[in-house]
């Protein structure tokens, strides 16, 4: 994360604004590209924003808001994400034609790129695209997963060997 | 294509179909973060305004509250996608006797099932059928608890292990057909297992005939083997066999036709009902029932032939007949399943009892 975030008093009202311009453009971002469906998205950012501020007296490190709030925003993308994946199982189960996972992504060779990603587990998703859709360090992906560097690598090796397979690509 | 090229394509792959966020995200974030002015600059003009809202109250009884701006406003509440009302049996089981009877009745009596077999064929058809109620039970209960855990905000490790039981269902009950299947198979003698190896398969396959049954006037209640089955217009797969299928409408006379319907054939069948006279009142149909009364100690939920019945003490009127039924222990989910025989117009009693010492 940026140093920006470190320099701010957490309970000014101008810590509150610089979290809200970065959850509106970089959070956004993130969590569209995690769900694939805007309105789903916004309403990620929306959540974890309001949850990051309904806790920020509390919060001891200054430093810390900004990687809170990626880390709650990812978590929350994650619930989803796995939420989803019970309900269309859900749906197939019962012969149900349920609504497409996410918004259609058209043809192409970037279609099927995404098509790809999005068949990856929830956690090996957000890993992937942390990393290479928003070029953060794997130490950077690992505090916003709450997890060691070791198993972020291990997510992104998995996750490259199985859009491998889904691509085709040796 | 290396790993460094793969992963140089996901970035501009995903920039490129991101939409950009609604036109008033900005505005809705920034409501929803939307804060009171901090306490040390909010103290004194708070006191000040407390002054004059006094005064103000003093003067004028009856002066407007407004409510405190709220520290955090949610603007959208979006639910998990609402689930479909399934159909929740899984697709019907094979019927083992007519199954082998059609392949075997039909081209050679020497062939024909014993009545040895056919006794032992009805057994396993029997204890299929025992196990595929329960196995149905298990899995209406876990339906029951999924729809309910999805429609609400889902605890993914519940919904996923409610999912499991419900898979894990289906997969006992497929286990327990391919068992029973090979028992029946097992029954055979080598000459008759030819001819079923010969055309089980086409057998299976076209297990069923369907019946199309519309009537002058539509609408028309049906049932067949004393069993409603709809209005009609009707399309229905049946079980090959003579079927009994009435149809009664209230003013019109009722009409028993029987139909005697082979495995893979379609028969399409129009009835005209006459209409009766004023001076004859229409007949009201009353299917034949007995009584069953079900009590347990300490209370459980029934099932009555994989549906639920109710909690006990109940008492069901049942068709004449075998009934499977089953108790479930509220506390500890114990399954104890009774069959009863079911006579006309009279009163059976079942009676479950848990074991409150047995530690299940």
């Amino acid at each position: 994360m940026t140093a920006a975030a470190a320099a701010v008093d957490p309970s000014s009202d101008v810590a509150v604004r610089s979290l809200v311009a970065q959850a509106s453009k970089r959070g956004y971002a993130i969590a569209y590209d995690l769900l694939r469906d805007r309105g789903e998205a916004e309403d990620a950012v929306q959540d974890a924003l309001v949850r990051v501020i309904q806790w920020l007296p509390k919060l001891r490190d200054p430093g810390a808001l900004e990687a809170w709030f990626y880390r709650t925003l990812a978590n929350g993308c994650i619930r989803t994400l796995r939420r989803r994946r019970v309900a269309h199982a859900f749906a197939r189960l019962v012969g149900a034609r349920g609504e497409p996972a996410t918004e259609p992504v058209g043809g192409g060779d970037h279609a099927r790129l995404l098509a790809a990603i999005d068949d990856l587990p929830a956690m090996q998703k957000a890993a992937l695209v942390l990393r290479h859709g928003h070029e953060l360090s794997v130490e950077e992906v690992a505090r916003v997963l709450d997890v060691g560097t070791e198993t972020v690598k291990t997510h992104l090796k998995r996750a490259r060997t199985r859009m491998r397979e889904r691509l085709g690509v040796p | 294509m290396t790993d460094h090229d793969l992963d140089r394509t996901i970035g501009p792959a995903l920039a490129s179909r991101r939409p950009t966020p609604a036109h008033d995200f900005d505005r809705r974030l920034r409501l929803a973060v939307e804060r009171p002015a901090p306490v040390r600059w909010l103290l004194p003009v708070g006191l000040a305004a407390a002054v004059v809202a006094l005064a103000v109250v003093v003067l004028v009884i009856g002066a407007d509250r407004s409510e405190p701006t709220p520290i955090a406003t949610r603007t959208i509440e979006r639910v998990a996608p609402a689930a479909p009302v399934p159909p929740t049996q899984p697709p019907p089981a094979l019927d083992l006797l007519p199954a082998y009877q059609a392949v075997l009745d039909a081209p050679d009596p020497r062939l024909q099932l014993d009545a040895g077999q056919r006794t032992k064929l009805r057994d396993l058809a029997d204890g299929l059928a025992k196990q595929r109620v329960i196995e149905q039970a298990e899995r209406e209960l876990a339906m029951i608890e999924l729809r309910r855990e999805l429609e609400g905000h889902a605890d993914p490790k519940k919904s996923t292990a409610l999912l499991a039981r419900v898979t894990d269902a289906d997969a006992k009950l497929r286990a327990v057909e391919l068992a029973a299947r090979m028992g029946a198979r097992d029954l055979l003698t080598t000459a008759q297992r030819a001819v079923v190896d010969r055309g089980v398969v086409a057998t299976v396959a076209t297990a069923r005939g369907r019946i199309r049954i519309t009537s002058d006037p539509l609408g028309v209640a049906t049932t067949i083997d004393g069993r409603l089955v709809g209005r009609t217009p009707l399309e229905l797969e049946l079980v090959p066999g003579k079927h009994e299928i009435r149809l009664a409408l209230p003013g019109y006379k009722t009409r028993v036709t029987d139909t005697d319907l082979a495995a893979g054939e379609q028969v399409a069948m129009t009835v005209v009902l006459e209409k009766m006279t004023s001076q004859q009142p229409p007949p009201k149909y009353q299917p034949p029932t007995g009584t069953l009364r079900i009590t347990a100690f300490p209370a459980t939920i029934i099932y009555v032939d994989g549906k639920r019945a109710g909690d006990t003490p109940l008492v069901v009127k049942l068709a004449p007949g075998k009934h499977t039924v089953m108790s479930v222990a509220g506390a500890s989910s114990r399954r104890t399943t009774k069959n009863v025989t079911i006579e006309s117009g009279k009163t059976m009693t079942v009676t479950f009892e848990e074991d409150l010492l047995d530690p299940y």
